[in-house]
């Protein structure tokens, strides 16, 4: 997985990054991380996407993909859910 | 006829309804997009077989060109779109190879302004808020301010060593990452890394700077990083193995906490 943004939040840190489901897979994710001010992992949500999150109109976070031929900007929450499973040993 | 008609608008209005909830979708397939924080994207389009680009587009929220500016060509795929505080874009690309690099500047409202040619002098350009980072080899990593108005100045230099890893517009100013190898080892996951990590003010001077070792691989593809408001950095660094990686909070030469980060692979 790769990690393209991080943020400061008042509850800790926010990275947004994105992943393969598998080593080498086509089955793509964006991701979203919450942690708390210790970089503890508080919670995770992950979308079916082949994008990468960016920063958009008024520092909003969007994912950058495709649509057809063409790049688009959506909304991390309008990308179908993903089941993703992440750890923190 | 007419069903045929029915069924044409349907389709439409779906397509429309479809591109709506998606958002923002280019009008076409593109070399670099670029999202603006007023809304909407400038992009470089690509053209013919896309060996070249040779513009660059401003389209609004709705996808709509608001202009599209004819630049002198530069050679896929290396090409870097930026924006600088005034709004302006700056198009990064090479005419040739690598080392005949050019740099052109856009008004916000799309008129050519300067357009500048560098041979074999600073690679790679990155940016951090108006300035350009670049390394000559063998020295460095050097201060480049680049503007609208000025020519290229060398700034003074906060001793970086190392590689440079990574620059991006951090307030005012920007944010400037660095590593080196300082124990080497020939098992690359027992080798020790030195990450530094500078905010940068736009005239070049640290503000605050870590420099924090670890040990495990150099390199990797996270360039995410924040200043903390325990007054100093949080990152991501790359781990003992590949596809390990941990967050990290260091003030100073001190790593005060790094937790692991698990979960999926890399793409």
């Amino acid at each position: 997985m790769t990690i393209s943004l991080l943020e400061e939040s008042a509850a800790g840190y926010t990275l947004w990054g994105y992943a393969a489901r598998q080593p080498g897979g086509e089955e793509k994710v964006v991701f979203r991380l919450e942690t708390d001010s210790q970089g503890v992992l508080l919670s995770a949500a992950a979308r079916q996407s082949d994008g990468v999150p960016v920063i958009g109109k008024g520092g909003e976070i969007m994912i950058q993909t495709r649509w057809g031929d063409a790049p688009s900007l959506v909304a991390f929450d309008s990308l179908p859910k993903a089941e993703v499973a992440f750890g923190q040993p | 006829m007419k069903k045929y008609r029915v069924f044409i608008l349907c389709l439409a209005a779906l397509l429309v309804l479809h591109a709506f909830a998606l958002g923002l979708v280019l009008p076409q397939r593109a070399a670099q997009m670029l999202p603006l924080q007023e809304g909407g994207a400038a992009y470089i389009p690509f053209v013919g077989n896309g060996e070249k680009v040779n513009a660059l587009c401003l389209v609004d929220e709705e996808g709509q060109e608001v202009w599209r500016r004819a630049i002198e060509p530069v050679f896929l795929p290396w090409v870097g779109l930026h924006r600088l505080s005034d709004g302006s874009f700056v198009v990064l690309g090479s005419q040739g190879d690598l080392h005949n690099l050019v740099m052109q500047f856009i008004t916000p409202q799309g008129e050519m302004k300067r357009s500048i040619t560098f041979q074999n002098l600073l690679m790679p350009l990155l940016q951090g808020g108006d300035f350009f980072y670049g390394t000559l080899p063998g020295q460095p990593a050097q201060v480049m301010r680049m503007d609208l108005e000025s020519n290229a100045q060398p700034l003074p230099s906060p001793g970086v060593e190392g590689s440079l890893r990574w620059t991006e517009p951090c307030g005012e100013g920007f944010l400037l990452w660095a590593s080196r190898v300082v124990q080497p080892h020939q098992d690359a996951d027992k080798q020790v890394v030195e990450d530094s990590l500078y905010l940068m003010n736009p005239q070049g001077e640290a503000l605050r700077v870590t420099r924090a070792a670890h040990q495990g691989f150099f390199g990797g593809m996270d360039y995410a990083a924040v200043p903390n408001r325990l007054g100093g950095f949080t990152y991501v660094r790359q781990g003992e193995k590949h596809n390990s990686k941990y967050l990290v909070c260091a003030q100073g030469d001190q790593i005060l906490w790094q937790r692991p980060l698990r979960g999926m692979f890399i793409p």
